[in-house]
């Protein structure tokens, strides 16, 4: 080996960790974008196309038709996180409150956290609005059921940490708030492996 | 003069590739001792201003990421921004991730420059502690699912290093042909947390997860023997952490921190051997523990009731432990490095021998100046990690309460007060109080 060849792998290696600056695509927003292994916008969307057609054809919502007139009212209440990341569960309950709205055979009514601010507002309504368009106190659609769940994960590890697998299950129940009757449970399972390099460049 | 001029390109061009190399890394050993000395004193405010203008200055290379992230996390930890803390623990937590995957290009840069050149990839104890501090950041913030996330992850990370611990004492076991020691893991190297253990408790029994709660208990208690094994480490009144299950018996976690974590120190070793003189430096780091001389911590409540602390974890130790195991593995590396350079100078200088005697000192000094300044030793370390963990958890009736946390040296005398309020709420709810005295 000579000196000139010494020389180009000493610079080779002295500068190979100065790589491009970053790189930003538009991408189809349903495109798959596994880069970390955890959960992403693909595991919500997997969660919301699972549950959304689930939710709606089950007998639930059409026994509740046959014996009311009017469509079945649902508030979203607490998808519980009991898995190992910080989870915004918002990203599928807002996914399945779009589809049900828009589907016409279902109401929705403010969350718990939604309607703190819309009653603040009617309340200010009472001192500054004008009398025709003031919005009347405790006149608030009751929900007939709650959207409940929660979200588990196992991870398993191999010892040499190169292969993790990561089993998530997604519970979701609607509750009769009257009964406390469950009329409807969703499930979803979502199981990735993961795969470490050792070495990189 | 063009074969000169080549001579001189060939010799040189890699000396002063490995001499700028080695360089920077004198400014982080600044850097280091200037956060070390604003965060004793508490001045947050110069702490945080030292490491924007390390940033800024690119004293904390892309290499050092997790440890610029992990010192960032803790002083906005203590500075009470608990979101912000979150922010960079959550960014030293990934990029600890991302650097299971070795890189090979500094791998090669370690042997040919020093170890400053490989990424600080942190420790499995200091992954650990992320979620440790992170969970307290959530318990402020009174996101107690949140807190409950990092519990889990404290769990599952400290059963993998138990796993793995396990994985190679069992290959040691195996290997040992001799079978003369008993290879056991958790004797050699500590990297159980029982603070980590302790806190998922307390969180799994305040959210009435009774059974997971129980576990980690007796894993807590795991991790203190473990802890006593392999230091001198007293046993805190088993009573006490029992407690911890029973979530309706306390609504107030209490938990100070006390010393420092250990610096590093460069011991230079300088030889010249054999007919060309050849030069040989070799940098070795030594770990220097700091003796806390605080002993004790006790909360005083309302002036009139005392709750006494008691240590959960010798983080310091800690980290000494885990250094000592892997102290053969640098100095091998280190005296390997320091053969190749000095091998590469002799050659050179033979080689320049031959142009001219002239040629040849030039070279000669330019292989002792060059293997001087970037033969450094690395004394990259989590710089603000307290050394002790005290902790315990109290009842107090709902309502704000005054409390006073004393900080008592062996001597009993005390070295520190501290006041702060704390919130008690419903009787199922968690308040945090959290001091810190970095003497």
């Amino acid at each position: 080996m000579n000196k000139l060849t010494i020389l180009l792998l000493v610079c080779t290696f002295a500068f190979i960790g100065c790589g491009p600056s970053q790189t930003v695509n538009r991408v189809d927003a349903n495109q798959q974008t596994d880069l970390s292994g955890k959960w992403n916008d693909t595991d919500a969307r997997l969660v919301a196309e699972e549950m959304i057609p689930d939710a709606l054809t089950k007998p639930w919502l059409n026994s509740f038709k046959n014996s009311h007139d009017n469509s079945p009212v649902l508030i979203v209440g607490r998808v519980r996180n009991e898995s190992m990341e910080h989870i915004d569960t918002e990203v599928f309950t807002k996914e399945m409150e779009r589809a049900f709205v828009n589907s016409g055979e279902i109401s929705l009514v403010a969350s718990q956290d939604e309607r703190v601010d819309i009653r603040d507002e009617r309340i200010d309504q009472q001192q500054w609005s004008s009398v025709e368009t003031t919005k009347e106190l405790a006149m608030e659609t009751g929900a007939d059921y709650m959207l409940i769940g929660n979200i588990n994960s196992i991870v398993d590890e191999a010892v040499d940490r190169r292969t993790l697998a990561v089993f998530y299950t997604i519970n979701l129940e609607l509750v009769n708030v009257e009964t406390n009757e469950k009329v409807w449970i969703g499930n979803k399972k979502i199981k990735k492996l993961i795969e470490r390099r050792n070495y990189r460049g | 003069m063009q074969k000169l001029t080549n001579t001189y390109i060939h010799l040189y061009l890699p000396f002063l590739l490995v001499l700028f190399s080695g360089c920077a890394s004198y400014s982080l050993d600044k850097a280091q001792v200037s956060l070390r000395d604003d965060f004793s004193n508490k001045n947050f405010e110069s702490a945080t201003a030292e490491l924007d203008r390390s940033e800024n200055e690119e004293i904390y290379k892309e290499k050092d990421q997790v440890l610029l992230n992990l010192e960032r996390g803790m002083v906005n930890h203590f500075s009470g921004n608990y979101r912000e803390s979150n922010q960079y623990f959550s960014e030293a937590e990934l990029g600890i991730e991302d650097n299971f995957t070795r890189s090979i290009s500094r791998g090669v840069q370690s042997m040919i420059v020093s170890d400053n050149s490989l990424v600080y990839g942190g420790e499995d104890y200091e992954d650990v502690y992320i979620n440790v501090f992170k969970s307290l950041n959530f318990i402020h913030q009174r996101n107690y699912e949140a807190a409950l996330v990092e519990a889990r992850r404290i769990t599952f990370k400290l059963e993998g290093i138990e796993a793995r611990n396990r994985g190679l004492a069992d290959m040691f076991a195996k290997s040992d042909s001799v079978a003369e020691a008993e290879w056991k893991p958790g004797n050699r190297v500590v990297e159980n947390s029982a603070l980590g253990h302790y806190l998922s408790a307390v969180l799994f029994a305040k959210t009435g997860q009774i059974d997971n709660s129980r576990i980690e208990t007796e894993r807590t208690f795991r991790a203190i023997d473990d802890q006593q094994k392999a230091f001198d480490f007293s046993s805190p009144p088993s009573k006490d952490i029992k407690k911890v299950q029973y979530g309706n018996e306390y609504n107030l976690l209490i938990t100070g921190f006390s010393g420092r974590s250990p610096t590093k120190v460069q011991n230079d070793v300088r030889l010249f051997v054999g007919k060309y003189s050849t030069y040989v430096k070799l940098s070795l780091p030594s770990l220097k523990l700091y003796n806390s001389s605080v002993n004790r911590i006790e909360v005083v409540v309302n002036d009139s009731l005392t709750i006494p602390t008691f240590v959960i974890e010798e983080m310091d130790k800690v980290a000494a432990d885990v250094y000592n195991v892997k102290e053969p593995i640098i100095y091998a590396r280190s005296f390997t490095r320091s053969l190749i350079k000095a091998t590469g100078s002799t050659l050179a200088t033979k080689e320049a021998n031959k142009q001219s005697e002239g040629l040849g000192f030039i070279t000669w000094l330019a292989g002792v100046i060059g293997q001087e300044i970037s033969e450094k030793a690395d004394l990259r370390s989590w710089q603000t990690l307290p050394g002790k963990a005290h902790v315990n958890v109290a009842k107090l009736p709902p309502g704000t309460h005054n409390l006073t946390i004393n900080y008592y040296s062996s001597q009993n005398r005390l070295l520190y007060s501290e006041n702060q309020t704390v919130e008690i709420g419903s009787p199922n709810s968690l308040s945090l109080v959290e001091s810190l005295y970095w003497h």
